[in-house]
């Protein structure tokens, strides 16, 4: 479990990674439901199943992965805005859909992003203003191996193309916020470069033949050939894929990567928006 | 100059007009529209953008502009060799007496190209030729011990922080090269950097230190 906020820029000449969160959108509606500014700090739960309880009584928000959320032994859903009265202990399940879970509150800007939480550790929280109503957000569930859409990489000369668009891939076990691995190895090869820029989306070939698509904490600089990269408009999405889960590459041009990156970007502030205008009124 | 995407919000520019971290260095303190970050690889540039604004005609010609690089520091870094997982089978591999090749790479001074990979990581230029021409490894180790030295083909490296990686290691330094919460990261491109062989008593003793 870390606290997670939006990326970080100009440190990569230092080969710092922008970070921030795995799943963008879904700490963003969890900042949105809280009433936060959507950029705000929040925690990411990654497969994890968490205790905890609020000296006060407040309001909080489980978006992303499908969890069970109880307040003491109540079951009160999976995703969305969630009363507590104090001392009450929460419990979120380990996710049963997707991999990484946003808890939200009123943390305001206490929260340093980046930061490990460990058991037994106490967060400062703002206190809120005045009552809200539970809310219940609709995640639409996946139906189907999910859909990556890349674009070319630099060496993708170099490979035979065709062996990575239209065709299927299994989650490694061995995938974490550095870069989701893939089980196939089809590309076996003994290609040196020098080291050059490769940055989160870069889906890398090393020397056996596995693709390793890199995630926000992966790295800056690279050796391995990139044959492809993953659009932006699908980061989110890499940031929910379970272990054993098989997905499905396609192929797009930069033209339709930047109009979908475009809409994606209009869609989560729209939504955003429309959350944190319910949660003003309700 | 070449240009080519890195997926919908980056550009790799190749065969630039002077030495890599130099040009990157200039288009940062340029301050171009839509321009994020330049960061240098060794003989590339990448560039962190927001594509509906960043005009790549306005990089053309930077190098043009008039600009007071930094001062590049000179770091001296302590190596126990005997440390090094890799050291007596890349000595075997490459042919070199473990003497020897502790001899060559602490005479040769080297030049970062640049930082990247994962935080503070310097990309050294410079290996003697001696010691060149080892490959990546088949699939990377999947954890690094902060503070291995390391090479491929005709680049040294330091592992900075526990990490994945692919090169082949032969050496450890004791010393802290970086500390992203504090902001600490000693070594620059365009900085030099010579080895200085310890033995693993002198290791211990300096363990943890800063550069």
């Amino acid at each position: 479990m870390t606290v997670q906020g939006p990326p970080r820029t100009g440190l990569r000449r230092f080969g710092v990674p922008p970070g921030g969160w795995f799943d963008s959108e879904a700490a963003r509606i969890a900042n949105a439901i809280m009433g936060n500014p959507i950029d705000s700090p929040c925690l990411e739960l990654t497969f994890a199943q968490v205790r905890v309880s609020f000296a006060v009584a407040t309001e909080f928000a489980v978006t992303g992965a499908k969890c069970e959320v109880k307040i003491g032994d109540r079951t009160v859903g999976s995703r969305g805005r969630f009363s507590a009265p104090a001392d009450a202990l929460i419990s979120i399940s380990s996710p049963t859909e997707g991999v990484r879970a946003y808890f939200s509150t009123r943390f305001g800007t206490l929260l340093e992003s980046g930061a490990r939480v460990m058991v037994s550790d106490e967060l400062p929280i703002v206190p809120t203003t005045g009552r809200s109503h539970a809310l219940k957000i609709d995640e639409p569930d996946e139906t189907g191996p999910p859909n990556l859409r890349v674009v070319a990489g630099p060496q993708a000369g170099l490979f035979d193309l065709s062996r990575l668009v239209g065709q299927s891939f299994t989650v490694s076990a061995k995938s974490n916020r550095v870069g989701i691995r893939l089980d196939e190895k089809p590309f076996p090869h003994s290609v040196e470069l020098a080291s050059e820029p490769a940055g989160y989306g870069a889906v890398q070939i090393t020397p056996d033949g596995t693709p390793i698509v890199l995630g926000p904490d992966g790295p800056t600089i690279g050796g391995y050939p990139k044959i492809a990269y993953v659009i932006s408009a699908d980061f989110d999405r890499l940031g929910q894929l379970r272990p054993g889960q098989t997905i499905s590459l396609d192929e797009v041009s930069l033209e339709e990567a930047r109009g979908l990156a475009r809409e994606h970007q209009a869609r989560v502030e729209h939504r955003a928006a429309e959350l944190s205008l319910a949660t003003r009124w309700s | 100059m070449r240009v080519e995407p890195l997926g919908d919000r980056g550009l790799i520019v190749r065969d630039l007009p002077e030495p890599a971290w130099q040009w990157a260095e200039r288009l940062n303190r340029l301050g171009l529209d839509g321009l994020v970050e330049a960061y240098a690889s060794y003989n590339t540039v990448g560039l962190d953008i927001d594509p509906g604004i960043f005009l790549w005609d306005s990089a053309l010609n930077a190098e043009s502009t008039s600009y007071e690089p930094e001062d590049q520091i000179l770091h001296r870094i302590p190596v126990c060799y005997e440390l090094g997982e890799d050291f007596l089978v890349s000595a075997d591999r490459l042919g070199v007496a473990p003497d020897e090749f502790i001899r060559i790479h602490s005479s040769a001074t080297y030049r970062c190209d640049a930082v990247g990979f994962c935080p503070g990581f310097p990309y050294l230029s410079g290996l003697p030729e001696p010691l060149c021409g080892i490959p990546r490894l088949p699939a990377p180790r999947t954890q690094i011990e902060p503070g291995s030295v390391a090479i491929t083909g005709i680049q040294c490296g330091i592992y900075p922080l526990l990490r994945p990686g692919g090169w082949t290691l032969i050496g450890r330094t004791p010393l802290e090269i970086v500390h992203v919460a504090d902001g600490y990261f000693p070594i620059k491109s365009g900085d030099r950097v010579q080895f200085t062989p310890i033995d693993s008593l002198e290791f211990k003793r300096m363990r943890g230190e800063r550069l």
